[in-house]
């Protein structure tokens, strides 16, 4: 979070004085404000919905939350595939989705602003592990991060659509598959006009687990000694019940 | 129906457990044996992280054993005194399992050693089975009877000699301790109970009579799977009881199943049949390691300095 700091001070300031003081140029909401895990959870499709008040293109960016990552190479070693070489990187969005009614960014943004934003899968940069030895094949390891995202429905596949229902209000499909990362997710919609960002809007978006599952999932890593002691009286009963209900039968 | 279980986290299909634990139970019924070395691999193929495959079996096997152990236990067929002896190899073995499992999984090396130990020894238990019971099949129809053939060697030599009364033995204390580890680490390292290795330890190695060398296997099988499941819980969160549960609802009913249409087969053929599917498991292993990936690249947690 902190070090997108710089950055939100950044668009604000852009927002401030690209814009009068008194007009939201941009508004946003999801459909739900949290993605809910539950026990019959599949992945889930969100709404995204906008009005702008001025004139220009829409792009939508989310962000999951970011994890340290290590990426594995396999290697063929006496015929047997064998992870070989790795590189850690830091600060891995976990998820990276964009939207945009505009499906060429490149016609929009410079790669400059792209770059800066990190508007786009292409854009995306992973900085290296401060311990890590840096593989002479670097790019292909950063390439690999966004290949098997993508592959996992984890990272969007070029820039996906963002419908205008009027000539203010637009609405985008979000979605987040089974194995989404829980934590808090950055929503960020960018107003482009001429090649600059003219405006810009921030919401959080919670992915939670709930009821029996966050229950479970809390219990096993907060009091894992109790939690083994329970699955292993939970395994003993159950197994002295099944002997004795198929004795009887 | 879709299911997420909470520990894997990965969205799977409940009827597809549900089928895979009675499946599993089935061929556990019928030739009794526990069943994980299929399990586990199953887990794995239908995408649960093995990390939770294995620890999650574990805590399985805990319930099977329970299960299976009592029908011995009434019928006097455990040998506590070696089933001692065994635990507290297995528990050693067990515990510096899971403490190479952790070290493994944080090198990313731990799927390439789970699947080369199944290979390995699914490969040669298998392969052992097939020639016995084809063996075992030709004596019948040349109509010969086996002999107990009793060892006298270099282990009897050992010390520590302790009198194993259920057993008939007196032997050392050293070996029984030494198989207890050895199928303690590859309960922790392959989410086994082991008795695909116990057994005919028990019979070949140590000389037990066959009458004692199941339930004396199973009773020791709990302990040391019951042990897995609380490091594993403990050191890498890894036990999945919604998982377990499942597997395990399938896993008795099917048993059930295979103990009724096990009394209709022989022995031999029951063998044989074990065998071949013991094989065709290791076929499969072996041939996903050699096989070349469609991709080369895996992710993974960073593990923190």
């Amino acid at each position: 979070m902190r070090r997108d700091l710089p950055l939100l001070i950044g668009l604000w300031l852009a927002v401030a004085i690209s814009a009068p003081a008194d007009a939201r140029d941009l508004v946003v909401d999801l459909s739900a404000p949290v993605v809910k895990v539950t026990a019959g959870f599949a992945g889930t499709d969100l709404l995204l919905y906008g009005a702008k008040e001025a004139k220009g293109n829409i792009i939508v960016v989310i962000r999951g939350p970011a994890k340290d990552q290590v990426v594995r190479r396999k290697e063929r070693i006496g015929g047997v595939w064998v992870n070989r070489s790795s590189q850690i990187f830091k600060a891995v969005p976990s998820f990276y989705w964009v939207a945009s009614n505009h499906h060429d960014l490149g016609s929009m943004l410079g790669a400059e602003l792209r770059q800066i934003h990190q508007i786009g899968v292409e854009e995306l940069e992973f900085s290296l592990d401060d311990n890590t030895a840096i593989d002479p094949d670097i790019w292909e390891f950063r390439d690999a991060i966004k290949r098997v995202n993508q592959n996992a429905g984890l990272y969007s596949t070029g820039t996906q659509d963002l419908i205008f229902l009027s000539d203010s209000l637009f609405k985008t499909r979000v979605r987040f598959p089974a194995n989404v990362a829980v934590g808090a997710y950055g929503v960020d919609v960018y107003l482009v006009r001429n090649g600059e960002i003219v405006a810009s809007e921030t919401t959080i978006l919670n992915v939670r687990k709930f009821g029996l599952e966050a229950a479970i999932f809390d219990f096993a890593h907060r009091q894992s000694l109790a939690y083994g002691i329970i699955a292993i009286i939970i395994a003993l009963f159950s197994g002295w019940l099944a002997n004795a209900v198929f004795r009887k039968a | 129906m879709q299911i997420y279980l909470p520990i894997a986290e990965v969205s799977v299909n409940i009827f597809l457990i549900l089928g895979m634990g009675g499946g599993v139970g089935i061929l556990s019924g019928l030739f009794g044996v526990g069943g994980g070395f299929l399990m586990t691999p199953l887990l794995i193929f239908i995408g649960i992280p093995p990390a939770v495959a294995v620890a999650t079996e574990a805590n399985q096997i805990v319930a099977s054993s329970v299960s299976g152990v009592l029908a011995h236990w009434r019928r006097g067929n455990v040998d506590l005194m070696m089933g001692s002896v065994l635990l507290v190899g297995g528990i050693i073995g067990s515990t510096f399992g899971v403490w190479l499992f952790t070290w493994l999984k944080d090198l990313g090396q731990v799927d390439l050693v789970i699947k080369l130990s199944y290979v390995v020894f699914l490969g040669i238990i298998g392969g052992l089975m097939l020639l016995e019971s084809i063996r075992a099949m030709m004596k019948k129809r040349a109509g010969t009877g086996g002999g107990k053939i009793h060892h006298h060697n270099w282990m009897h030599g050992l010390p520590f000699k302790m009198r194993f009364r259920r057993s008939k033995l007196y032997i050392s204390a050293i070996l029984p301790l030494a198989v207890g580890i050895f199928v303690g680490i590859l309960s922790a390292i392959m989410g086994v109970g082991g008795g695909f290795v116990m057994v005919p330890a028990m019979i070949y190695l140590l000389g037990m009579p066959t009458v004692v060398v199941v339930g004396t296997s199973l009773f020791q099988i709990i302990f040391v799977t019951a042990n897995v499941t609380m490091l594993q819980a403990v050191s890498n969160q890894t036990v999945d009881v919604v998982l377990a549960v499942l597997l395990l609802i399938g896993g008795v009913i099917g048993a059930q199943i295979g103990a009724r249409f096990g009394g209709k087969l022989q022995g031999e053929q029951l063998r044989g049949l074990l065998a071949l599917i013991v094989l065709a498991v290791c076929a499969k292993i072996g041939f996903d390691l050699v096989v070349t990936p469609s991709e080369f690249f895996s992710l993974g947690a960073a593990v923190a300095h």
